[in-house]
């Protein structure tokens, strides 16, 4: 098994908006879909992003980078177990988020050096 | 009645069966096409049967059409001389592994597990095609509706054919290579049957249906070290099945279970099978299994050994950490005595946001009658 890191990519300007309350009450029972991961052994970890922070680069600090205002800001992500690429994308795509297309989900191999 | 409605009612309540009735003959064709032929035979009935009326006996009828499509795809590819005649003839001639199993049910089983599904995309392909579970069950089990469920199997059969999958007679190297993915779905056909009270009765022989398929493959060329170390943690669990719950149907925390319900003899097979799996290498079949021959092992909630315990799913909690490992970590260092590390583990999960609100977690809590400290 190796790990994948499932990025949460959603449109930040709307859900910038929003108040927590109705960010996560618009947004499909993620716990449900966790569950299912966390049974069959495929989840590690993850977790909703709060849409605020900082833009830093070598000469500048900005309160209002291009995730604020991008569409595809990254919003949360999750950590998973998986048996290769395919499987991890098939699973990305299991996400409730995904499946009713308010969110894109980055399917990226994580560097593992122990396994 | 319509006749058109007659059909729809024998494909709900037989195109699972006849699948897995074709694929233990077909199987080599491989899932997609034969639940294609399925598909086709279904669609010459409804432009048939209604002209014609009802065959005298719908089902055979139906089977014979999928063979007769089977015999003609293969007579078809032997003729244009495609790469699937040499795998034909080769299928023929080599010792493969498909000869070697004598339980259909276990090919099949093999063969869901394509690479690129989920997990419980093949669990629930497994409960379709290699237990034949009716849709219904499968639908009523996962709580969502038969449709789902039959839109879940039709996507899985597009996806497999817009992949590509070769018709072919899988060669030994892609079986074993599948075998850790085999293990899991065993596995997890395993706590489907384990983790609440079943009042289906389906359901209910789901755990020795789970033993039965991995005797199988224990039995077979391909079973390994950790298909022994699976089946001795399948064999300590199912040994106390009985006392995890209350005539209600209601589950009993493991402090409160009667372990003179406990089956020593699958305890004592359980533990010869622990002993045929050891190797260099260790699975977390392999960590699971001594954890629960530990419990087994203590007569009493008191007499368990939490320090051994802690020590193994310290290994696990490295090889293969995940949050199901580190509830129980938790759990098992609280009766160990070690309440800050047993807190923090504790807290780490609590601060999750989805962790928190996880009813397999809290199912962990229950069992362990530990919800005073978790919540």
């Amino acid at each position: 098994m190796k790990k994948f890191m499932l990025i949460v990519r959603e449109d930040l300007e709307k859900i910038g908006k929003m108040t927590d309350e109705e960010r996560f009450a618009s947004s499909p029972n993620m716990v449900e879909w966790i569950d299912g991961l966390i049974e069959s052994g495929n989840y590690i970890t993850g977790t909703p992003l709060l849409i605020e922070g900082r833009y830093v680069g070598k000469d500048y600090v900005q309160s209002d980078g291009p995730f604020i205002e991008s569409n595809e800001g990254i919003s949360g992500f999750d950590l998973i177990w998986a048996e290769n690429l395919e499987q991890a994308t098939a699973i990305a795509q299991s996400c409730p988020m995904v499946m009713i297309g308010m969110a894109i989900r980055e399917v990226r191999p994580v560097i593992d050096m122990l396994t | 009645m319509d006749v058109r409605r007659e059909i729809e009612g024998i494909y709900k309540e037989s195109h699972g069966h006849l699948t897995t009735v074709l694929m233990q003959k077909f199987g080599f064709l491989g899932l997609a096409t034969v639940e294609d032929l399925v598909q086709e035979a279904f669609a010459k009935a409804m432009e048939q049967w209604p002209r014609k009326g009802l065959p005298k006996n719908p089902s055979g009828w139906l089977y014979q059409c999928c063979r007769n499509s089977a015999i003609d795809l293969i007579n078809r590819s032997r003729k244009n001389g495609e790469y699937f005649d040499d795998q034909l003839g080769e299928a023929e001639n080599r010792q493969t592994f498909e000869n070697q199993i004598k339980d259909g049910r276990l090919k099949t089983l093999f063969d869901c597990c394509y690479p690129n599904l989920t997990p419980k995309t093949r669990i629930v392909l497994a409960l379709k095609y290699v237990l034949d579970f009716r849709t219904e069950t499968i639908a009523q089990h996962f709580g969502i509706s038969g449709d789902a469920v039959e839109k879940m199997l039709y996507r899985t059969r597009q996806k497999l054919k817009s992949e590509d999958i070769p018709l072919d007679n899988l060669p030994d190297e892609v079986y074993k290579k599948r075998l850790p993915s085999v293990h899991k779905a065993i596995y997890l056909l395993f706590t489907e049957g384990w983790k609440e009270f079943q009042a289906d009765e389906r359901l209910q022989g789901l755990c020795e249906e789970a033993l039965l398929l991995n005797t199988e493959l224990i039995h077979s060329s391909l079973g390994d070290t950790d298909t022994l170390a699976l089946q001795a943690l399948m064999l300590f669990n199912i040994a106390r099945l009985e006392s995890r719950f209350d005539a209600e149907g209601k589950q009993i925390s493991i402090e409160h279970q009667n372990r003179e319900l406990w089956d020593r003899q699958l305890i004592k097979l359980g533990h010869n099978h622990l002993e045929l799996s050891e190797s260099n290498h260790l699975s977390s079949y392999h960590l699971e299994a001594v954890i629960a021959y530990k419990h087994c092992l203590a007569s009493s909630f008191f007499d368990i050994d939490w320090e051994s315990i802690c020590r193994y799913y310290k290994v696990l909690s490295k090889i293969h950490p995940n949050p199901f490992v580190e509830i129980n970590y938790a759990i098992a260092l609280y009766h160990a005595g070690d309440m800050i590390q047993a807190h923090k583990r504790f807290d780490n999960l609590k601060n999750n946001r989805y962790l928190n609100s996880s009813k397999l977690l809290k199912k962990a809590i229950v069992e362990f009658n530990m919800k005073t400290i978790f919540s």
